[in-house]
């Protein structure tokens, strides 16, 4: 292992954060108050209570998973999508860096990242509403699992890119609907039967309801369910990753 | 002694079909200066490109200090720096942090005195807290050298090194290679200037069209091409060698304009 390589893109990833650090921080500081004041006052002011949870909590940790997916899978497919759109990506080829270094390097940036947002958001929300964690250790590891799964996710998605509307599709277009239809402002019990059945095929539902669950202890499907639904999507992604590797997919002529 | 680059019969075809290079063989000698001459579009990055690891040979092998370069590329990438031909700069980085990481990334422990001294010779070092686009073309190039020197590589690799570069920094570039020879690095450079070959090199290398037509030493090279040729561009076409001329071997050429 070279570790050195490993520390080096990790702190490299860092302080382009640090050099964009009042954007990447008080945007979703604004859009998280947004949803409350929209959400969590208009809305829920007429919804009141979902099992026993006043609706700005309810909400809470959907917004957390919003962002926590949306940061991660930028910051995840950025970061490599950059250096190859640049040609600074001969410097990395022509390393002694293993892709799983690389790998480790921009995937642990990304989540990182993507973490820190996660609990400025929960920091901003707990200003708005009262909160309670009745399972922090399960709370930190869905946040941690969806964090890195969905940077690696990022991760593939920038080694795919060919330009940056193919860098921005999935982010744009595929997660709010998924997130949004995930059951992030209601539960699913409030819709009808067939779209329950329906929001069963969208994998956010599971991560939402995981991570829910570990806040309030309620959820539209079983923890349990949730977190192996996650484990599976992270197994996937690894040997999609495998493959990359050993065909030098789009990054070696 | 072994050679510490050795290619043999090296091939690569590219996605699009086209092969860029031919059945390519050539060996390096450890510490000696190699000039690659040849043409546009004559495969001299490519097969830099693949003896760096940034491109995948199609058939053939590479070794490097004895170790291939495909199988064992940790051992034969921590040894070779390399500066590419095109300018590619992460433009917001500075200097001093984007020739550290280039150190990092080959698995050397942080050594700021090593980054310092390789700076000062560049003359780079008053610009060490600079951004890379607050520099010039010729800087960005030095820039570029420093990061692969950071991590003090036996071979060296500069591709097309004088591109952009004046007069005065093309000097210092010099007196940097000659100094890193006197350590015992070997360097590769590619040029489309036999000038430049045989002002640096030890030997010098032909290429053209995926092929290594000759390799020699600079000196037995030089005899060769040795005898001068005069080429006169003519205003109006002529249709024999003037008279007065015709005591010289002169030949007509173009319809006449040279
Ligand atoms: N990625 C690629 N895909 C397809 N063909 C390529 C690719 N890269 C290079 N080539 C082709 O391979 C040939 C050799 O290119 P190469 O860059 O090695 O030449 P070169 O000798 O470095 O030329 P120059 O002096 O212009 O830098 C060229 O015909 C080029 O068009
Ligand atoms: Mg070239």
């Amino acid at each position: 292992m070279n570790f050195e390589a490993i520390k080096a893109i990790y702190f490299f990833e860092m302080a382009r954060t640090r050099r964009t650090l009042l954007q990447s921080v008080v945007s979703p500081v604004i859009s998280t108050s947004l949803y409350f004041i929209v959400f969590g006052a208009a809305v829920g002011s007429r919804i009141q209570e979902i099992e026993g949870v006043s609706y700005g909590a309810f909400i809470t940790p959907g917004l957390i998973m919003l962002t926590l997916l949306t940061q991660c899978i930028g910051n995840g497919s950025f970061g490599i999508y950059f250096p190859k759109f640049t040609g600074t990506i001969y410097e990395l080829l022509s390393s002694p860096v293993s892709m799983t270094e690389i790998v480790l390097g921009y995937v642990g940036a990304a989540a990182t990242k993507g973490m820190m947002i996660g609990l400025i958001i929960l920091g901003t929300a707990s200003l708005f509403v009262d909160l309670s964690i009745a399972h922090p250790f399960v709370m930190l590891l869905f946040f941690v699992l969806t964090a890195v799964t969905f940077s690696l996710f990022g991760f593939i998605i920038g080694i795919w890119a060919k330009d940056f509307e193919q860098l921005n599709l999935i982010p744009m277009l595929v997660i709010p609907p998924l997130v949004f239809l995930g059951g992030s402002f209601y539960s699913i019990d409030m819709l009808p039967p067939f779209w329950q059945a329906v929001s069963h095929f969208n994998p956010v539902l599971y991560l939402i309801s995981g991570f829910r669950w570990s806040f309030f202890e309620i959820a539209d499907v079983n923890p349990v369910i949730s977190l192996t639904i996650i484990i599976a999507f992270l197994a996937v992604l690894m040997g999609l990753l495998t493959w990359i590797f050993r065909t030098g997919y789009r990054l070696r002529n | 002694m072994a050679p510490i680059v050795s290619v043999s019969n090296l091939v690569k075809t590219y996605a699009s079909g086209f092969q860029a290079l031919k059945d390519v063989s050539l060996d390096i000698e450890e510490g000696e200066i190699l000039a690659l001459l040849g043409p546009n579009g004559a495969g001299k990055t490519t097969l830099i490109s693949i003896i760096c690891g940034i491109v995948n040979p199609s058939g053939g092998t590479v070794l490097v200090g004895g170790h291939d370069v495909v199988k064992d590329f940790r051992a034969t990438r921590s040894m070779i720096g390399l500066v590419p031909q095109e300018l590619t700069t992460d433009q917001f980085e500075t200097v001093w942090n984007t020739v550290s990481f280039s150190r990092g990334l080959h698995g050397k422990k942080a050594n700021p005195a090593h980054i310092e001294k390789v700076l000062k010779d560049l003359s780079l070092y008053d610009k060490k807290d600079n951004m890379l686009r607050e520099l010039s073309g010729g800087m960005k190039r030095r820039v570029l050298i420093a990061k692969a020197l950071s991590h003090e590589p036996r071979v060296l690799f500069l591709d097309e090194p004088t591109a952009g570069v004046d007069v005065n920094l093309r000097k210092d570039m010099w007196q940097v290679v000659e100094k890193l020879r006197e350590t015992g690095v070997t360097i590769i450079l590619t040029t489309h200037y036999i000038e430049e070959a045989e002002e640096i090199a030890d030997r010098v290398g032909v290429i053209n069209g995926g092929k290594i037509l000759l390799i020699e030493e600079k000196t037995a090279l030089m005899k060769k091409l040795g005898r001068k040729q005069l080429r006169v561009d003519l205003t109006e076409p002529l249709s024999e060698i003037p008279a007065a001329l015709s005591a010289y071997k002169l030949t007509l050429e173009d319809g006449g304009t040279a």
